[in-house]
Formats: structure tokens, sequence, C-alpha cells
């Protein structure tokens, strides 16, 4: 063999092992084959189509009008009560309860907010709490409904300790405050690091109705007692 | 090589600008308009530019914001069912800046005069779990000042002027004071998150018909900064196999070793 022959055969090898690289980077982010159409459905639409306190006006009522309108067009002016009594916040049912039979999950779940300073989401130091992200929609409503739990605190396990063997095609039911209840399938799961989360796409307040459950994951800083990952499990509601 | 690529880079480049610049010529420019009544006892026709937008619109209501030509616009307000001809009992320019986000407001001045005041709407998104409040004195009132869950909001606020900031989503209570005189006790004013809440001040402190009303801008909403949920490391994934800095510098190694033996194919032949 050559010496040319030797280096090109070199330059072969390292190719397929980046190849084989990169294929273990793919399945390493814990991407399965359904998790994509699951993040691509509640992926954000345009603002202000959620119909609630004052609806967008809509493009398609502009007509065109003879005469001096400047710029040739005038839209249809609606119009609505202004009046400070008759400022009302949507009507949401809130979730109060999570039961995941095949991990045997069976949780209370609470509205929560944001952290001030950091303006993450602000998670009790309660392991077997679940939280619901109460500024987004219900599990059900339009956009993605997010509830949260610990994988550990405090060295002990979370409610969401066993998230990540959660698969496609496992169902959980929420409980609400009214007293109903609600069954969702699981149609995807994926791991992001921690900077890389989609956020705008899990908190979207639009599009089709999604459930995120959301925990910790990956490897551990001891110093920053933090993990690098969020595990996310996606969910759409099953037809009742 | 340079000298070559350069004037076929340079021809790109313009030919590339001029149809940048011919697509947002041709997309109309707009802002968007939305129109507060707040002149109580006028029952109201609005004409845009000489034609009639609103016909018989009442007070203490708002139109849905509407997109509307970059440029200047005639608003004429005339009582209901009164002659297109007919003297305006408020008439102004509306100006429109292209990308604008205006309301114009129907009021009366701090003399008690009708009069219309176009504000400039700060649209830019709010942090998570916050709303933009903002109140806007357009009321027949000495300079009024306006708490917000018994500390300051406002303090000496003119007509036709504004004061506002970012607060937490929830209800909270104004309340309104001229001098030492109460005009508007606690009151609650639900606050939903991802939105800015303009409150006018309108009426008269003579005839003690002091009241708000409120317009909605929704859609300002950002998502939470991240989701801390593990601190104790029992679920970690072992750093080594498929841990993400690995397989970079696997990558890496591949990469320089492929370089290195192309390297010496080249030499070698």
């Amino acid at each position: 063999m050559t010496r040319r022959r030797v280096a090109l055969l070199v330059v072969a090898l390292a190719l397929l092992g980046l190849a084989a690289t990169a294929a273990l980077s793919v399945r390493g982010g814990g991407s399965d084959g359904s998790a994509d159409d699951a993040a691509d459905i509640s992926a954000r639409r345009p603002v202000g189509a959620d119909g609630t306190t004052t609806p967008t006006f809509d493009q398609s009522e502009t007509r065109d009008v003879e005469g001096n309108i400047s710029g040739g067009r005038i839209p249809v002016f609606t119009h609505r009560s202004a009046r400070l009594e008759d400022l009302a916040p949507p009507v949401v049912v809130k979730p109060v309860r999570l039961r995941i039979p095949s991990l045997d999950v069976e949780a209370l779940v609470g509205g929560v907010g944001i952290a001030p300073v950091s303006y993450e989401l602000d998670v009790p130091p309660d392991e077997t709490l679940v939280s619901w992200y109460q500024f987004g929609p219900s599990p059900g409503g339009a956009g993605s409904a997010l509830l949260a739990g610990h994988v550990d605190y405090d060295g002990r396990a979370g409610v969401f300790y066993r998230l990540r063997w959660l698969d496609p095609g496992q169902e959980f039911e929420v409980g609400y405050e009214d007293g109903s209840t609600r069954t969702f399938e699981v149609v995807g799961r994926r791991q992001f690091e921690k900077e890389q989360l989609p956020t705008t796409q899990l908190f979207s307040e639009d599009g089709p109705p999604t459930v995120v459950l959301i925990t910790c994951g990956g490897e551990f800083d001891e110093g920053r007692r933090s993990y690098s990952d969020n595990l996310v499990v996606y969910a759409t509601p099953v037809a009742s | 090589m340079l000298k070559r690529v350069l004037p076929f880079a340079t021809l790109a480049f313009v030919l590339v600008s001029l149809l940048g610049l011919g697509t947002a010529g041709a997309q109309e420019a707009t802002g968007t308009v939305t129109i507060v009544h707040g002149f109580r006892g006028l029952v109201a026709d609005v004409y845009l530019d000489g034609t009639l937008i609103l016909e018989s619109f009442e007070p203490e209501r708002a139109t849905d914001p509407v997109q509307l030509a970059a440029g200047d616009h005639d608003v004429e307000v005339r009582e209901a069912g009164a002659e297109a001809s007919s003297a305006a009992a408020v008439a102004g320019t509306l100006t429109v800046p292209a990308g604008s986000n205006l309301s114009a407001v129907v009021h009366l001045s701090e003399d008690g005069e009708p009069t219309m005041t176009v504000f400039n709407n700060d649209v830019r998104g709010v942090p998570p779990g916050s709303t933009r409040l903002v109140v806007r004195n357009t009321a027949a009132a000495d300079p009024v000042n306006v708490s917000l869950d018994d500390a300051p909001l406002a303090a000496d606020l003119g007509n036709p002027k504004e004061a506002g900031r970012e607060v937490t989503a929830a209800t909270h209570r104004l309340s309104v004071s001229a001098g030492s005189e109460v005009l508007l006790p606690p009151q609650d004013v639900p606050l939903q998150e991802g939105t800015a809440q303009y409150l006018y001040l309108i009426g008269s402190q003579s005839d003690g018909t002091v009241a708000w009303i409120t317009q909605t801008v929704n859609g300002l909403t950002s998502a939470p900064a991240g989701v801390p949920t593990g601190n104790s490391g029992l679920a970690a994934e072992a750093p080594g196999a498929g841990s993400s800095s690995v397989l970079v510098a696997a990558a890496c190694f591949f990469v320089v070793v492929a370089g290195l033996g192309a390297r010496e194919a080249v030499r070698a032949r």
C-alpha cells in the first residue's frame, strides 16, 4: 500500500468516526419519532388569536371604500365597553390533581407564577407537588399548558422522578377544581439543555391544546446543586 | 481570486438590496389605532377623513385596534345624527407613523372643554408574570395623585399626561386624589399577565363624575426564564458515554485526523 493510500484510508476512517459521533449525538438528545411532531403542534402563532378580552382586528374585514380616505382603505371599527367594572380576566378552570397510572403517580397540583429576580418558574420547595403555570392555559385549553414537578429535592425523589420512563402512547389524567377530569395521551419526550429550552413554545398561549410535563435531568452539577437539562413530555387530549 | 469575485459580489449585493427596497415599498405602511370615547353626554358620530366610521358611538366605549395607513388623518366628532357638514364638536389631526400603536381619546380638557388627545402606546413585551399599568389623566380635574396598593403610582399628573410601570399580574387597588380631595376611593383593577392596561381618568371633578375607563393591549407576554426542578442529583446521568462534551471532543478528534490524513494524501501525490 502506498503512503497516499494509507492517508486516504485514515481520512475515510476519520469521516466514518465523525458520522458515528453525529449519529450518537442525535440519539443522545433523547429525541424519538413523534417528539418533533409534538413540538411542532404547539408552535407559536401570531399574537392576538386568543379571543379573550380584546380580540384583535381581523384583516379580512378590511373593505375598500370610494372617496378620499387617506391610503385608500378604511377598516371596520368594532367596539366594546371600556368601563373598568366590565374588565374581567378570562375564566379558567384550574387543574388540582394529576394521576399517571403507569408511573404510580398521584399528586396535588397548585398554580405557580414567576420567581422574583430570576424570572424562572416559581416551583415551591416541596417534591410531592406538581406546579401548574397559572399565567398559561389550563390543561386542555388552547396552547401549551405546563405542569412542572421536581425530579428530586433535598435528597428525596420527587413526584416526576420517573418521568423519563413515561413513553408515547401512555396516558395520564388531570382533575380540575370543578370536579371534572380529562385524559391526555403522551405523544413525545425530549431532553433539552437548560439554555436551549424552547420556552416560547413550551409556554405558548395559542395553538392546539398541548400539555407539557417537565422536570430536570441530564448531568448534575454538585457545585451549583443543579441539573444540566430539562426533560419534557408532550401530550394531547384524548377525545372523550 | 478576491479581485475576480468582488465585482460579482458587489452586483449581487446591490440587486438584493434593490429587491428588498422594492418589496418594502410595495407593502402598505400602517399603524395601529384605537379610538377611546371618554366624553360623557355625547353620543357621537365619528368621521375619519370625511367618512362616517362610527355611528352613535356611546361614551365609555373603545374600538378594537385597527390598522390605518401611515400619514395624517382628519378626525371629526359630531353629535349623533348631526349633518356631516355641520360644525364638529371635536376635530383634530391623527398623525399615524408607520409601525406605531396609538390611542385617540375624545375627552374633556382640564377646563372642561371637549378635546381629542393622541397617546403613544408602549407595546413592547413585558417580563413574565407582569402587566404594564399606565394611567392617563383625561378628566376635567386638577392634577391628580394616583395610588397603587397604597403606594404612589403617579404624582401631580396633569391633563393630558400619563404615568405607569410594570407591576405583578394580579388584582391591584387604585385610588385617586387631587390635593386633599379624594376623587376615587380604592377600587379593584384585575390585571392580566402579558398585557398593557391603559386606564383613562374621565369625567369632571366639579360635577363629582370622575371615573376610570380602560383599554387592554394583549399579546405582550414572554415565557419564564427556566424551570428549576431538582437539586440533589438522584437522577443524574453519569458524565461519560452519550454526554455532549465527550461527543464534541470525539468529533473534534475525528475532524483533526481527517485533516491530517488529507494533507498527507495531497503531499504523497
